[in-house]
Formats: C-alpha cells, structure tokens, sequence
C-alpha cells in the first residue's frame, strides 16, 4: 500500500472516530444536564403553571410558557410536554429528556390542580421504567386541563446551541457524514502534502538510476522548509555531483581519445616510413607494432563511438531487414576469420526501425565477441526468431562462458571477466557496452546467458518495425 | 611518367610532412597546407589531380572547403579523412560530393590504395570511348561527365557519375558491389565497408522519379545493384 493511502487511511480514520467520539460526548453531556435539574424551589413555578392551564387551557399555558421562557433565568428551562410528546413551543428536547418521555406518559396521574404538588412528586412515572440516572425527585407531577389532558413540567439546563443542535432527531447520522467528510476532505490534503514531494523524490530516483542524469526533484518540492524540503535540496546536491562526475569522466575519456588519435596518426606515418626503409630482419617487429597501432586505433574509435551513443538520445528510424544486416555482418566475420564456423539459421523478413549502422555494429560486436572467445571451440550459431512483438538474434558459441556473476557485468565498458585474459582479447572491452546502449537508443534488450551444453548465447531483442 | 599533384589539407603540418614523404616515391607531387582557407585557395588557383582533405580543421572546416570547392564547380577528386567512428562525418561528406574517405589515425598503406584507386579510376574515365551513352532515361556524356535523365542534366559527384555509367553498360543485369566498388571507387570491396552504399543512396536520391515508387536502381540482397532501364507498367 502506498503512503499516501496509508496517511489518508490512519488520518482519515482517527479523525471520523474523534469527531464522532467529541459529538457523542457532547450529546451525552448535553443530555445529562437534564439529570442536574431540579425542581427544588421551583415550586412556585409549578403551581403558577397549573393555575393557568386550570383557568385559560393549553393555548394560555403556552402563552405563559413562552412569556415565562423569555423572562426566566437562563440557567434553567422549563418545557411542557403534552401526551404526544410534543414540547408546547416546539424546542429541542435532550435526548435524555425524549427517552424518559417514550418510556410512557400516564394519563390521569394524581393530583392535577393547584396545591397537589407535594405528594405527588414524580407520580407519572410509576409505570414506566425510570432511565438510571433519573431521579424521581427532580421531575414535576404532571398538570391535568380541565378536559383531562396531562401535560408534563421538565426542568432542564439550557443547552448551548451546538450541543443543541446535537439533541434534534436525525442529527446524528449527519454528525457523522460531516465528520466523515470532513475527515476525508483534511487528510486527503494531508496525505497529499507529505506523499506527493516523496512521490516526487522517488520518480527522480528512479530517473537517476535509470541513467537521466539531468533528474532533478525541483521545485516547489525543494523550496519547502520542513524535512522533506532538506531532502529534496540534498537530493538535488547529489544529483548535480553525480552528473558532473560521470561527465567529467566522459568528457575526460573522449578528450583523451581524441587527443590520442594525432599522435597515433603519427606514429602509423612514422612506422610506415620505417616499414620501407628498413631490413628484412627488421620487418617483423615493425609489423608487430604495426599490429598493436591498430588495436589502438580501433579501441580508440570504440571508445568515441560509445561516447557519442551516450550522449545520443534518438537514434534515426529508417525501416531495416534484420536478416539482411545480419547476412553483411556475417560476410565480414567470415572474410576475417576463414577459420572459424559460422552458422546463420532463421528467415526474414525482420523488418525493424533504426540506425542501420548502430544496429549493425550492436550485431557485429556481439558477433566478434563470440569469435575472439570461442572462434576455434566449434560453431558460432546466429538465430534469427520473432518473439511476440520482438525480433531475437541470438549469438551462440561453444566457448567457455561466462562465471554467472558477470553475466550482466560484460555489457560494462572495459569490464574484464578474467583478470588474468591475455591481450588477443584487448579492444573487445567496448563492443559489448556499444550493443548494450544501441539496443537501449533502440527501445530493445541485451542479455547474455550460459548454454547448458556449454557456451555463451547473447540474445538481442529488438521490437518489430511496422 | 608524369608525377599526379596532390593537395593536402591538413593542420597537423608533421603529419604532413611524413606523408609528402611517403607518398612522393610513389610519383606523386605534394602541396601541404595547414588551414582550409589557404587550401581552399590553391585548390582553385591550381589543377590538382587528388585533394586529401581533413575533416577536423581549425577555422574553416574540410566540410566548408568541400561545399565552396563544389560550389565553384570544381570536379577534382577529393579523399576525406574523417574522424574514427563518426559516421555522420562520412555520410556527410560523401553526399557533399567527396570521392572516398577514410578515418583517421589511418593505416599509411591504405591510404596509398586509395590515393592511386582514385587516380586510377579518374585517368580511365577520361580515356574512355564512346563518348555517349544511352540507356532507357539517362544519358551521358563520358568527356565531359555530364549525365541525363529525361533530358534533365543530373548534378553527380564522380563516384556517382561512375556506379552510374557502370549500371548503364551492364543495365538489365546484376552488378556484384565488388566489382561496383572496383569501377566506381578504383578499389576493392572491404570488410565493413559502406562506402558504394552511401554512394548508391544518395544517387537513388538525385534520379528519384516523382511519379514512380520504384526505384531505378535496385539492390539485389546478397549480391550486389540492378539498372532496371525501362521500369515495367
């Protein structure tokens, strides 16, 4: 699961459970003040209510309750209940207030009129199941109208008007739909302020490693001042480094190649003047650097020909016949090395898009390398083969191999399996790193396995050109 | 024998210095110079039989000198030498109209193949007999190297001039890239070697019909190019 959904999740929920749990406890609270009422003293006010019911009726009662309500203390509130259930002025009840109530209002309890206040304390209670925290001398004896009517005196705290709000029916459920929203609107903000700069930190990341080395996480990541700020600041300082030593060392590589190529140019010149000049005695040495010259020159030309596909970033798309490509690289292995057996099976047409030469030498590289290791321990197999949208040559041979552990270390530039190679080998160190990055330009793969009955097999896959 | 001029273009005036050396013994007479401009200059004061022109030069580059010598209608025969593994170089300067090239750090030998391969091919062109020839669309004229298509003068450089008339004579049959190489470049096919391609591409461009897909000049996989003189309906 990912951060963002787990802050969204954790904050989400812990906010839903507060802001119910505060509601609940605030209901709760409200509805208990009903328990602290008392109608100790408040006698007066009793009795002056069922002199009005007895002589002006229900409409007279709600006048007085409403003059009565607008002039009374506030710290305490009378509401009048009749049969229904009804408050007379229509307010808000406590919860605690409504349950009593459902729990059965007796019609014709003792002593309605004027004066029977006294034994009658809590006598319309007396079938009904008295909630627990109720106590029966906190509720007035009902007051009976003339026409029989019973009407229920309540003293209650007056509540606040939130908490007020809390005690009318249906308030519940859209307490907790707001909470739940609420909840989800700030933590998806939340969440999305501490995961999105780490979603950004690890797309660039990925971005570095996969080679871009212009990543940067930027702005506004790094402009924060908190935490994830400074890492994306340092981020961006290691970056920058990073760019500039593989640079440095790329630049450096190429300069000094390019810088090798006149003195080189020179001594070739020189040599070949020797070459005429000198005895037959003499020819073979000169050959023999003349030689050496030569795989100078070539890794020379690898090494810019790598530092050129680096920095390239879109190779040109022309419509290609893998097989006819193959069949030249083929050609000249086989013009060069007349010793060696090469073997080429499978049939166009591989139409593919791309740089005739980058493919070609991604081939002819991979084709030489399997002729400097294995040229003489049996066939060099080519298998041309479509695979799903892909193209595969596979390059096999009968050599040694590879140690498993260097299987995907040979694409390296300059990488050498053995320390212990002796130089037939010299110039072999780039031609792998070049197939490895012309199939990357090229939107294929490169990967090397060891054959079961023996050998190297490099595969090449290429997606199908239209 | 009368000794074939050379210019050479090149800032790198020790390097020079060994190769006027080298290939004087060979009857050739060596020109150096260190920039393109003061190259550029005695190439069109003087009728030189071969120009080795490097790429990398400081200034004015082997491509300006090209283009301005081509420009000027120049048709000596001009050897690039180009940077090792830059092919763009290579494709480029061939089109501009460049003869051959090779990369540099250069093998002294080879570059002495190709030297006396161009002025072999040159020196045979100009003794050629008839002087007109006629197949399907194109004309040419061998004396004054000037080729038609439909009657439309075609502007080619002389490899291209030479794969063409070499197409012409054996239209209607397949012609190795060998013996293509042989004819149109005076030397032999190389491993690895893109040479008569590069070559073919851009004169398949400059005889493109508009109307036909077709090309004129088809290759043949595995064995070499095909003038077809009258594309068929």
């Amino acid at each position: 699961m990912s951060l963002f959904w787990k802050l969204f999740a954790s904050i989400g929920v812990a906010m839903v459970v507060m802001l119910v749990a505060t509601a609940y406890i605030s209901y709760e609270l409200a509805s208990r003040t009903f328990d602290q009422a008392n109608i100790e003293g408040r006698e007066p006010i009793i009795e002056q209510a069922a002199e009005v019911l007895a002589q002006r009726g229900e409409r007279g009662l709600r006048e007085w309750l409403r003059d009565h309500t607008r002039e009374a203390p506030r710290e305490m509130v009378l509401l009048i209940v009749d049969e229904n259930g009804d408050e007379l002025l229509d307010r808000a009840m406590p919860g605690e207030v409504r349950r009593l109530l459902a729990s059965g209002v007796q019609r014709g309890g003792r002593g309605g009129g004027p004066g029977s206040d006294g034994g009658n304390r809590g006598g319309g209670f007396g079938g009904g199941q008295r909630p627990p925290n109720l106590r029966p001398a906190q509720l007035a004896p009902d007051l009976i109208a003339p026409d029989g009517e019973a009407y229920r005196l309540l003293f209650t705290r007056p509540l606040f008007s939130v908490f007020g709000v809390l005690t009318w029916p249906g308030t519940r459920l859209a307490v907790v739909t707001i909470a739940i929203l609420v909840a989800a609107v700030t933590s998806l903000l939340l969440a999305r302020y501490i995961s999105l700069p780490i979603v950004r930190l690890q797309r660039a990341s990925r971005s570095l490693a996969a080679g871009v080395l212009e990543t940067r996480v930027g702005s506004p990541s790094n402009r924060r001042s908190d935490e994830v700020g400074i890492l994306a600041r340092d981020f961006d300082t290691m970056a920058e480094r990073i760019q500039a030593l593989i640079t440095d060392k790329e630049t450096l590589l190429r300069d000094v190649s390019h810088e090798l190529r006149s003195p080189l140019a020179r001594i070739r010149m020189a040599l070949a003047l020797t070459q005429r000049r000198a005895s037959d005695a003499e020819q073979p040495d000169l050959t023999r650097i003349e030689k050496e010259a030569e795989k100078l020159d070539e890794l020379i030309g690898q090494i810019m020909t790598l530092s050129r596909l680096r920095t390239q970033q879109e190779p040109t798309r022309e419509p290609l016949l893998l097989e006819e490509l193959i069949a030249q690289v083929l050609d000249d292995a086989r013009f060069e090395r007349p010793d060696a057996r090469i073997e080429s099976h499978g049939e166009g047409p591989a139409k593919v898009l791309g740089d005739p030469r980058g493919i070609k030498s991604a081939l002819e590289n991979v084709v030489r390398n399997a002729l400097t290791y294995a040229g003489t321990d049996g066939p060099i197999e080519v298998h041309l083969e479509r695979s799903g949208n892909d193209f595969k040559v596979r390059v096999c041979d009968s050599g040694p191999g590879v140690a498993e552990e260097d299987l995907t270390r040979i694409f390296e530039p300059l990488y050498r399996v053995d320390a212990s190679r002796d130089h037939k080998t010299a110039g072999q160190g780039i031609g792998l790193a070049i197939t490895a990055r012309v199939m990357e330009l090229h939107g294929g793969v490169v990967s090397a396995a060891n054959r079961a009955g023996g050998g190297l097999e490099i595969t090449l896959r290429l997606p199908a050109g239209a | 024998m009368t000794a074939n001029s050379i210019l050479l273009i090149d800032d790198d005036t020790e390097l020079s210095d060994m190769l006027a050396e080298y290939l004087q013994p060979e009857g050739m007479s060596i020109t150096a110079t260190a920039t393109g401009t003061q190259g550029l200059r005695h190439a069109q004061q003087e009728d030189y039989d071969l120009i080795v022109l490097d790429v990398m030069l400081p200034g004015l580059s082997g491509f300006d000198v090209l283009r301005q010598l081509r420009e000027s209608g120049s048709r000596t025969p001009v050897l690039m030498l180009t940077a090792r593994g830059d092919d763009v170089d290579r494709i480029v300067g061939l089109e501009m109209g460049a003869d051959d090239y090779l990369p540099k750090p250069f093998n002294p030998r080879e570059l002495l193949a190709r030297v006396k391969a161009i002025l072999r091919r040159t020196n045979e062109v100009d003794a050629e007999e008839p002087n007109e020839v006629e197949v399907g669309p194109f004309k040419v004229h061998m004396k004054r190297r000037e080729a038609w298509k439909d009657e439309q003068p075609l502007k080619l450089t002389n490899a291209e001039f030479a794969i063409l008339v070499t197409l012409m004579r054996s239209a209607g049959e397949v012609v190795s890239r060998e013996a293509l190489t042989r004819a149109a470049l005076g030397r032999q096919l190389l491993p690895d070697d893109r040479s008569l391609d590069t070559h073919i591409s851009n004169l398949r461009k400059k005889i493109a019909a508009d109307d036909s897909s077709e090309s004129l000049i088809r290759s043949i996989r595995g064995s070499g190019y095909i003038l077809i003189p009258a594309p068929e309906a």
